[in-house]
Formats: structure tokens, sequence, C-alpha cells
């Protein structure tokens, strides 16, 4: 049927062009039936009127007819217009009816009469009437084949005289039909004798109808036994009608009307009723070619008018489908380059019907994927910078973690170091100890030995001591805890002198020596912390070297007061340098292998003055000797 | 008469081992360090030594002793480690450079001395 590939425009122009058309068809047809049925009943209703009177004038006559015998109808047909005079004369030439009563019972001498009876044909001719110009028409009366008489009709000839040649051919016909259809209805039957002036009377009205109402194109008038009585055709008189109109009346239908659209009639039948009595069937056809005419040109205003609604339809069509059809058509090609991707689209359509609604909530939809997939780039990026961002703060991590990991290491590996070598330095003194004290209890020994011993002793002793002191500090330092400074302003000179008192032994061979500048100003520090770490490196001096000068020097400089030891020792090589400072680090040396320490006194050293916001450094040159400083930031108040 | 060699930095220890052992008929062999004792290994032929670890100089006391066990001339000699290093991983190292005894400091000289005297009877 319609394909489905046809688009919606199509399917909805197309239906409702048909729509358009079917109801256009309808509309047309209607109004034609509609027209053609009123022109019919106005031209039935005319017609019934038409016939209608008709059939009065008729049976009007018929009932006079009625009353009147041969005599009586002779005279009423002598009364018949252009009439001069009836004559009924029997086949023995006697009257035995006429116009002129004194007239019956004579003897018509009249040849033409004479000449009818005995040939029994019809006769007609110019004659005199007492002294007047008359027409005669003399006519067989018969029944069956008998002529019993016959049908002496004068017509006065003062109209035929005063009329044209044209005229007087129609009268003479005229004439000549009167008294034929007068002497037929009297041959016809001796009982319907009496109707024959009636007859005629009918058949010159129906004559004139025909002829002076243009209207009327044919009558008949037929009797109750089909037979015609009188018809605008006269060769039919006489004649049995058997048409459907003349049946359908017989059989007691008040009306029977039909088209003949070739001839271009409207035949109407109608019965013939004298009172209650059926007498007979009045059918006139009237001309139709008005009616036909009016028809066609109905149609043919119809079918312009059907045409021009079917064009219109088709424009309309296209008018109304169009604003339908449009903004789908827009929004699908938007749908589609959505679709497509092009999230930017969005559809035009402003009308207020479902297809705006439609637009609308594309719109809103579109919108909201718009901002979807904003919203997911968005976030998208963001967790791409975020996902960077984490990474980096994983790697960061990682790489502290693995710093971390290292020191964690060192520091593992910094103390099972300090463990041995803690236990070392400890052990060793202590194997002195408990040696020469199990000696000194369990062996005869000399004063001198005992002496020499408890000196021993005793040194280790001081060695421990001071090993423990070192481990403790070391421990406190590092667990960041219980190391605690007793801060306030401190002359540092007057430090340093208090702390080489402790270390002048002339017997060492060292010399100590100081150089300290004037009005040095103070610093904010614990005296007994820089004590502890001036004997530090007034050791390291006097071990590490054999005998010389040591030169302590306290001064300004760069804002810090800053104390120096030099010594003239053995020094410490450039690898050894960076280390110093480290934990149990000791220089090991073949010089070295009799120096005892726990390798913490420089780092404690560094830490106490790190701690003032000071600085430690060192200087040295193998053999040569080492000097190493520290200064404190000058205090303020 | 037996040799004993004492190898040990400190000279106090070094000297602490020699008042233990001057009692017996011993000869009381010094050196403070992996070199010095080394040489006078090559020299002196010593039936017992007392191995410091923790020395100065190139040689500790865990390269002696591997270089005099892995020396057929030498390698019968008794080697007692006489460390401060007390841990236990100190002395399965010494034993596994082929040290036959091991002595953690500080010492009970009449141990040691009973020592000494089991090895050389």
């Amino acid at each position: 049927m319609l394909s489905v590939k046809m688009g919606i425009r199509t399917k909805i122009i197309a239906s409702m062009f048909l729509l358009l058309v079917f109801i256009g068809l309808l509309s047309f047809w209607v109004s034609y039936m509609h027209e053609k049925k009123s022109l019919l009943t106005s031209m039935q209703s005319n017609a019934s009127i038409l016939n209608r009177s008709l059939i009065i004038s008729v049976t009007s006559r018929r009932t006079i007819a009625d009353k009147v015998n041969l005599q009586t109808l002779v005279e009423e047909l002598s009364l018949t217009e252009g009439v001069f005079g009836v004559w009924v004369i029997d086949n023995s030439s006697r009257v035995t009816s006429a116009t002129f009563r004194e007239q019956v019972g004579e003897v018509a001498s009249l040849p033409m009469v004479s000449e009818c009876l005995e040939k029994g044909y019809y006769v007609s001719g110019f004659d005199t009437k007492m002294g007047e110009e008359v027409y005669v028409a003399v006519y067989p009366l018969k029944k069956g084949d008998r002529i019993f008489g016959v049908l002496e009709v004068a017509f006065e000839l003062r109209g035929y005289l005063r009329s044209g040649s044209r005229d007087r051919i129609r009268l003479l016909a005229q004439m000549s039909r009167d008294s034929r259809i007068m002497a037929e209805s009297l041959s016809y039957s001796i009982k319907n004798m009496r109707d024959v002036n009636e007859l005629v009377h009918i058949q010159r009205l129906v004559d004139r109808l025909t002829r002076e109402a243009e209207i009327i194109s044919r009558i008949m008038i037929v009797d109750d036994n089909s037979r015609i009585i009188a018809a605008n055709d006269l060769n039919r008189v006489g004649m049995i009608a058997d048409d459907k109109g003349v049946r359908a009346i017989m059989n007691g239908a008040d009306i029977y009307t039909r088209l003949f659209p070739r001839e271009k009639m409207y035949m109407v039948d109608m019965p013939l009723r004298a009172g209650d009595e059926f007498k007979g069937v009045v059918s006139v056809s009237y001309d139709a070619t008005n009616y036909y005419t009016h028809l066609s040109e109905i149609f043919q205003f119809g079918l312009l008018i059907s045409g021009m609604g079917i064009l219109m339809g088709l424009l309309l069509s296209f008018q109304v489908a169009n604003p339908i059809i449009k903004p789908i058509q827009r929004l699908t090609e938007v749908t589609k380059r959505l679709a497509s991707g092009d999230l930017s689209q969005r559809a035009t359509v402003t009308s207020k019907d479902e297809v705006g609604t439609l637009a609308g909530a594309f719109n809103q939809m579109a919108l909201d994927l718009a901002r979807s997939k904003e919203e997911i780039d968005q976030y998208s990026k963001t967790l791409e910078k975020k996902v960077r961002q984490r990474t980096r703060e994983l790697e960061i991590s990682n790489q502290q973690l693995r710093v971390i990991q290292n020191e964690l290491m060192e520091a593992s590996i910094v103390k099972s170091e300090f463990m041995s070598i803690a236990s070392h330095e400890l052990r060793t003194p202590m194997t002195t100890l408990l040696g020469y004290s199990e000696l000194l209890l369990t062996r005869p020994l000399s004063e001198t030995q005992k002496k020499e011993f408890l000196g021993f002793i005793n040194e280790e002793s001081i060695r421990l001591s001071k090993i423990v002191d070192d481990l403790l500090d070391i421990s406190r330092i590092e667990s960041q805890k219980d190391f605690p400074f007793v801060m306030k302003p401190v002359q540092l000179a007057e430090v340093l002198e208090k702390n080489i008192k402790f270390f002048s032994r002339p017997e060492t061979g060292h010399r100590i020596v100081t150089e300290i500048e004037k009005d040095l100003p103070l610093v904010n520090a614990d005296p007994e912390k820089l004590g502890q770490i001036i004997k530090n490196l007034l050791d390291n001096a006097i071990k590490y070297s054999a005998g010389g000068d040591i030169v302590c020097k306290a001064f300004v400089k760069d804002n810090m007061v800053c104390i120096s030891i030099r010594d003239q020792g053995i020094g410490i090589s450039q690898d050894d340098l960076p280390r110093i400072f480290d934990k149990f680090y000791r220089v090991e040396r073949q010089e070295t292998a009799r120096i005892t320490g726990t390798g913490l006194g420089l780092s404690i050293a560094k830490y106490i003055v790190e701690s003032h916001n000071g600085k430690i450094d060192v200087k040295s040159e193998l053999g040569k000797g080492t000097t190493i400083s520290f200064g404190l930031p000058v205090f303020k108040d | 008469m037996k040799k004993i060699l004492i190898v040990d930095d400190e000279e106090k220890v070094r000297k602490l081992v020699e008042v233990t052992l001057s009692v017996g008929e011993l000869e009381i062999l010094h050196a403070s360090t992996g070199d010095e004792a080394l040489e006078i290994v090559r020299g002196e032929k010593p039936d017992v030594i007392l191995l410091d670890i923790m020395m100065p100089g190139k040689l500790d006391g865990y390269d002696v002793c591997k270089l005099l066990k892995g020396d057929p001339d030498t390698k019968d000699i008794y080697i007692i480690m006489l460390t401060a290093k007390g841990q236990q991983v100190d002395k399965e190292k010494g034993l596994a450079m082929g040290a036959d005894d091991y002595f953690i400091k500080p010492f009970s000289p009449m141990e040691l001395m009973d020592k000494i005297d089991n090895i050389i009877t």
C-alpha cells in the first residue's frame, strides 16, 4: 500500500488531500442530488397542478355529458367553438339528432352524406347551410364494420376566411380532426356516443394545450379500458395504452412520474376521477429541457467548484501540513546532528503546540546532555589532574619513604654499629677493671704492682664514667628529650678560661695559649653544655697531638661570638673531615691506635652548638694540626 | 716452653694477660696490630694466640684468624678470640673464620689461665 518510505509529510498531505477530496465529492453529490430532487419536485408540482386542472376541465365536462342524451350531446357538440351545426344521420339518411331540432326526422339531402353512407369513408367539403358558408365534414359511424350512420359537422368559416393560408390549413386540419374524433367516438360505441361531444372537447383541449402550453409536449387521455380517447398524436386515439404509468395508475396509484432523458421529457400520469369513480388516466409529458439544462449547469458548476475545492484543498493541505511538519523535520534534522555528536544543536521551534513542547523538551534534553558531558569532561579533567597530583604526591611520598627507609636502614646500621661500638667501648675498660681487680684479689703482688694496677683501675674507671656520660648524652639527644638547656646570658670567654684550668697539665708536653678579644658581647647559652664542648675539644686537641701549643681564641665574627681551638697534632685527612661529626666516627690510623674515645664528643658538640643557633666548623691539614671553631649568635636584649 | 701470643691494641689488656699467665712456664709474646701479629707468628710459631678483633690498622682479628687458618704452616695454632665484641653474630663469625675458642671481654683471668692450661697439657 502506501510505501513505508513515505515521509510523514507526504503521508499527512496525502491523507488530508484524500479526506478533502472525499468531503468535496460527497458535498457535491449531496447538493447535486438535492438540487435535482428540488428541480424534480418543482417540476412535478407544476405538472401535477397542470394535470389536475386538466382533469378538472375534463371531468367537469364529462359530468355534464353524462346528463345528456344524443340530442343533448349533439347540442353540446354544437356549442363547440367554431361549430355551426352537428347532425347525426342514420343509415337511412334520416336525421336522428341535430343542432337544429326541427331538422330531426328529416332526410338528409346532402350528397356528401349519401356518399359517406355509401362508401363508408370520411368526406368533407365546403357548403352553404342556412345561407352561411360552412365547412362540412362527414364521418361514418361504425360499429365494427357496419355503418349505422354518419356524423355531419358543419364548421363556421368566419375565422377560416379571415385567416391566412397557413392558418387555413391548420383550421381545416382542426376541423377534420374535430369531426373525426366526434365520429370516432360515436362510432366506437353507441353507448359512448353521448361522450363524443365531450371527447371532441377533450381532444380540442389536448390540442390546444399541446399547442399553446410550450412546456407540454405530449398529452394522452385514457379511459378505464385503457383506450386512448384523446391524444396530441391523433393516430393514437382509439389505441390501447399499455405503458408503465397507465398500468400503475390503473392499479390504484395516485401519481406516477417518469423522466425520459433522451426526449428530455417528464411524464406525469394521474388518475381521472369523477367523484370516487375511476374514469381513466391523464398522462402529460412536459418538456424537461430546462430541467436537463439546469441540471447540467449545476453539474458543470459543481464540477468547477469541486475542482477549485480540490485545488484549494491541495494548497490548504500543504499550508496546514507545513507548519506541523516543518518543525518536526527541523527537529529530526537537529536530532540527527545531535546524535552525531554536536551537542550545541538546539531546536528553534517556538510553537505552543505538542511539537513546541517536544522541541522544548528536546532542548532541555540537549542542554542536560551538554551539561552532563561538560560535567563528565570537567570531572575527568579533575580526575586526571587529581590522579596526576596523587601520582606526584605518591612519588614524593615514595621518595620520602625511600629516604626514610634509607635513613632507617642507616639508622639501623648505625644502631647496630652503635651497639657494637658501645659494647666494645664499655667492655674494654671493664676488662681492665675486672681483670686487675681479680689479680689484686687473688695474686700475691708487690706494692709497686698493686699501685700500678690500682692506677689502671682508676684510669679506666674515669674513662668508663666519661663513656657512660657521653652515651647518656647521645641517647638523650637521640630521643630528643631529657637534654635540657638552661639558657642565660653568658660571657663565653669566662666559660673558656674556667674550663682550660682542668687541662693545665704540663706533663703532657702541651702548652695552652689563650687569645681573647676584649669586651666580647654576651651570648644566650647554657654554660654547662658549653663547658662540656670546650673540654671535649681540648681533650681531642691533647689526645691527637704529641705536644706543642694549643691556641684557644675568643673573638667576634659575623655577629657571632666565636671560640677556636687549634692544635699542632696529626691532623685529619680530607676523606675523614666530612665525617668527624658523625656519631662513633673515629679516625683510625696508626697514630690513633692508642687513643681511646667513644667517637661521640664532636657529635654531641655539634648538637649543642646547633641547638644554640650556632655553627661549628673544622679545618685541618695532615701532620700540621687541626682547628675546630664554633660561634654563637650575639645576645640581644 | 710453650709460646703464647697476645694480640691487642690495649696495652693494659696485654699486660693483664701477661700477669695472669706469668705463673706458668710460658713465653708471652705481644702484638698490638694484625700486621705485627702475623710477623711474630712467622718468626716465633706460638702455640696459642689470644686474638683481639677490633684493632687499628688494615687487618682486624677476623682477617688475621682467616689468614693463619688458611696457611698450612699456621693452621694448627690454637686461636682464642679475646674480644669485646660480645654479640652472638660476632662469635659465630669468629668461629667461621676458624677460631678454636671465643672469649668475651671482660674476662676472668682465672678462667683464661685454666683454659690455657687445658690447651697446653
